[in-house]
């Protein structure tokens, strides 16, 4: 290691390692608490609304009305597998794979952003609840460990979070998708509408609800934020801080308790272990620009730098007694990674409906509860777990007509009409929790801070392409039983890949037994109590329900743990 | 020219024989101001090919066309900085194809061709039956590498007509004037209505 490291002579209260979804909350609470917090993030300072370059931008304000260019493909080459999130409207809230690389014995899609607010800017924003059920499921068929909490024991998190952050939903009494803290649902369009009341004539164990998403609809004020203005930009950052994210909600609010010291360009690669006092002391910093080393020092650190990235500084934090990486004696970290699988579905067309049109642009449409394996009734031959859908409908736009050969005056006046109307839904797959899904270091291949890249050996198995062939069956069969017509199922087999869910997480797995586990039921590493790790690395199974809610009610839970350890004086590390 | 030679070397040059109602469907055209633009990745010929043709696909009435929002030099840069390699050498060889057959066809260069004539070669190209279209279709979706002769060259051509109509297309509606003056335009919207008559709005929505 670097001989000129500083050690800086303030202890801090807390730290909390990225300023993402899980280190905005984190941070938050913690500072909330009284807690003097110094929040290290690796990436570059972003200012709410002043450093959202593109959020006005039109598609003509695009240089090459917004075409990739050559220069973004070259240096964001594995970030474009999405197809999307590279599009110049948003390609600079997501790496540079040149200078942050990582290795693939198999593909893994590692999709994120290095900046002050993570993937809160760019995320969907879809919130479900885990059910009873998710927390009980490896218990049940075997797969991975228990989860040492139940739902019981999460739920008041999620309606704290929910109530917070602003989520647009509507209850629906299911066992398997919990009730929340919902605010008015964005209204469904008439095609969305007709495909609510088929399914519910034509089906009696599936439902059409509302997406859920983290918009602010209603009349409850959330401090520094608006309702949403039915942009459709949000992955742009919004001016009006109409969606969830840390530089909208949760940075600002621990700005304001005075006890937040936010430092960016911070990248965290090891966290200090004292093996006198069985606790951690601190992390080592390498700045991003200058690459000078410090150590920062608090009585409690929390690890909120994604599952990928945590599991990452934890394997590199190796000791005497942790050779293997802090907190490693299950031999557990960075196994078990799982995302959700998708890019499965299906498309058709509405007749009927050319009168309808809408006015504004919402941001969230349908949601397909899960309704496989749910109970006796449910239960699939060929796969456990299950899935849901996302999905919306919409009138195509003058595209439509590039596939044909007219032209002339009554082409050019037909394509300025809104054209047919078309509705798609995409599936959202529970991945297991396999072991030998796993990341490791490669010390061979260093980046340009002289750390290890991460290295990647997993894959989808059976299981999930079993539920896959499903849940393209059922997609068909909805939309035909809905009437519609040109319908087709899709299973984009270039979609098959985990890392592109953006949902990757498992890498130290809570757990009830230290021997099987990294973490334990209040989310400390179980030999480690004063680490706590709350982002994406924790998770036991991975449901099929978009993840991040379950992240903030976590981390909020494992703060109010972590508050009441220092007050009790538990954390004798300093 | 006499109709009939048009019509006869049209015919050879395509391997299929050409309606004579498609090739008197000449459009009543109306001109456009034409911007001066200098062309880079195409030849000061193809530009006037593309200018030509782009202005026949989405011609100017009442409402404005392509060249009035500048789609050839659009195209121009398009294709200089996001076409891949392999799009720009088939559209460099369907240029090329295009205006050797124009010159069999009318007897004179395609960068001294007119409104009519380009009007022509079009319809020719693009006034085909349903069922040609599957065909034409079809034929495009080979592998360039094994065609040869009249073959490769019907399906250049159509390479050259096809590009240029879809950029003309993206082009056109994706443009700043239409955008937010011909298109229904509403940077932010404020609130949402789910389910209205489509005469409230009009047009469709430019995004
Ligand atoms: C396009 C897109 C759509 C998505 N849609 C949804 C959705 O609809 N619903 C949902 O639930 N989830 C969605 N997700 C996933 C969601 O964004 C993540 O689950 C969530 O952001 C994870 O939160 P996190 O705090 O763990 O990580 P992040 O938000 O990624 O934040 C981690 C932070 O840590 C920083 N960091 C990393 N390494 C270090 C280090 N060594 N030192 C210091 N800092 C470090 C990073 O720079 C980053 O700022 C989506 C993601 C994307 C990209
Ligand atoms: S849709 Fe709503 S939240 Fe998204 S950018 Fe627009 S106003 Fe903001």
């Amino acid at each position: 290691m670097n001989e000129t490291r500083i050690l800086t002579n303030e202890i801090y209260d807390a730290i909390v390692i990225g300023s993402g979804i899980s280190g905005g909350w984190a941070t938050k609470e913690l500072c909330e608490a009284g807690l003097k917090t110094l929040v290290l993030e690796r990436g570059r300072m972003i200012k709410h609304i002043d450093d959202y370059p593109t959020m006005h931008m039109d598609p003509w304000d695009f240089d090459n009305r917004g075409e990739k260019s050559k220069r973004i493909l070259e240096r964001k080459s594995k970030q474009n597998r999405t197809g999307y999130t590279t599009h110049p409207a948003s390609q600079h809230f997501f790496v540079d794979d040149i200078d942050h690389p990582y290795n693939e014995i198999k593909r893994f899609d590692w999709m994120r952003g290095y900046h002050v607010g993570g993937r809160s800017i760019t995320w969907g924003r879809h919130c479900y609840r885990w059910s009873a059920m998710d927390f009980e499921a490896n218990k049940k068929d075997g797969h991975g460990v228990d989860w040492p909490i139940r739902y019981t024991d999460i739920s008041p998190w999620y309606d704290k979070i929910e109530e917070y952050i602003g989520i647009q939903g509507e209850n629906m009494d299911l066992p398997q998708l919990p009730n929340g803290k919902y605010t008015t649902p964005f209204e469904f369009n008439c095609v969305e509408e007709h495909l609510r009341e088929q399914i519910a004539e034509k089906f009696d164990d599936r439902i059409i609800a509302h997406a859920r998403t983290a918009h602010i609809t209603g009349d409850k004020v959330h401090e520094g934020r608006s309702k949403c203005q039915y942009r459709n930009r949000c992955i742009r950052g919004c001016p009006f801080g109409g969606y969830f994210s840390s530089l909208s909600s949760t940075l600002p609010a621990a700005e304001k308790t005075g006890n937040m010291v936010l430092r960016p360009n911070s990248i965290v690669h090891e966290i200090v272990y004292d093996a006198s006092t069985k606790l951690a002391t601190g992390v080592q910093v390498i700045d991003a620009n200058t690459k000078e080393e410090t150590i920062y020092s608090a009585k409690v650190i929390f690890g909120c730098a994604s599952a990928i990235a945590t599991a990452s500084i934890l394997m590199q934090s190796k000791s005497k007694r942790f050779p293997n990486g802090l907190g490693n004696d299950s031999g557990e970290l960075g196994h078990n990674i799982m995302d959700h699988h998708l890019g499965v579905g299906a498309k058709g067309t509405a007749e009927g409906f050319d009168g309808k049109y809408f006015k504004g642009r919402k941001p969230a449409g349908i949601y397909i509860p899960r309704f496989r394996n749910i109970d006796s009734k449910t239960e699939h031959k060929d796969f456990i777990r299950g899935y849901g859908y996302q999905g919306g409908a919409s009138r195509s736009n003058w595209s439509r007509g590039v596939a044909e050969l007219s032209y002339g005056k009554e082409l050019k006046e037909a394509l300025l009409k809104p054209g047919t109307w078309s509705i798609g839904m995409g599936g959202f797959g529970e991945c297991l929790p396999y072991h030998e899904n796993k990341m490791t270091l490669d010390y061979n291949k260093l980046d340009a801070w002289g750390l290890p890249t991460v290295t990647f050996d997993v894959e989808f198995k059976e299981n999930e392409k079993k539920m896959r062939k499903d849940m393209q069956e059922q997609a068909v069969a909805m939309l035909k039983a809905a009437g519609y017509k040109n319908v087709s199922g899709f299973d984009n087999k270039s979609s098959f890949f985990p890392g592109l869910g953006i949902h990757e997480m498992g890498t130290a797995r809570m757990g009830r037994d230290p021997k099987t586990s990294v973490l334990n039921k209040h989310n400390q590493i179980h030999a480690v109590k004063n680490v706590y790790i709350t982002d994406g690395a924790c998770m036991t199974s991975a449901a099929c329900q978009n993840p991040s809610l379950t992240y903030m009610a976590l981390t909020a839970r494992a703060v109010e743990h972590a508050v009441k350890q220092l007050k009790e004086n538990k954390f004798k590390n300093a | 020219m006499d109709r009939r030679k048009v019509l006869k070397n049209m015919s050879l040059s395509l391997g299929f024989a050409v309606s004579a109602p498609t090739m008197l469907s000449i459009l009543n055209s109306c001109t456009s101001n034409v911007a001066t633009w200098i062309p880079s990745f195409f030849t000061e010929t193809e530009g006037h090919m593309i200018t030509q043709l782009s202005d026949i696909i989405i011609p100017k009435t009442a409402i404005a066309g392509a060249l009035d929002v500048h789609v050839p030099a659009f195209m121009d840069k398009m294709f200089n900085e996001i076409a891949s390699e392999s799009q720009k050498e088939t559209m460099k060889e369907g240029a090329t194809a295009f205006a050797n057959t124009f010159k069999n066809v009318f007897g004179k260069d395609a960068s001294a061709g007119s409104k009519k004539e380009f009007e022509t070669v079009l319809a020719t190209y693009f006034d085909v039956p349903t069922d040609q279209q599957k065909q034409i279709s079809e034929m495009m979706n080979q592998n360039k590498s094994k065609l040869t002769g009249k073959k490769l060259n019907t399906f250049l051509i159509y390479k050259f007509l096809t590009e240029t109509r879809r950029y003309t297309l993206y082009g056109y509606y994706t443009s700043e004037l239409v955008g937010e003056t011909i298109l229904s335009y509403d940077p932010i919207p404020g609130h949402y209505e789910a389910c209205i008559p489509v005469e409230d709005i009009g047009n469709a929505w430019s995004f």
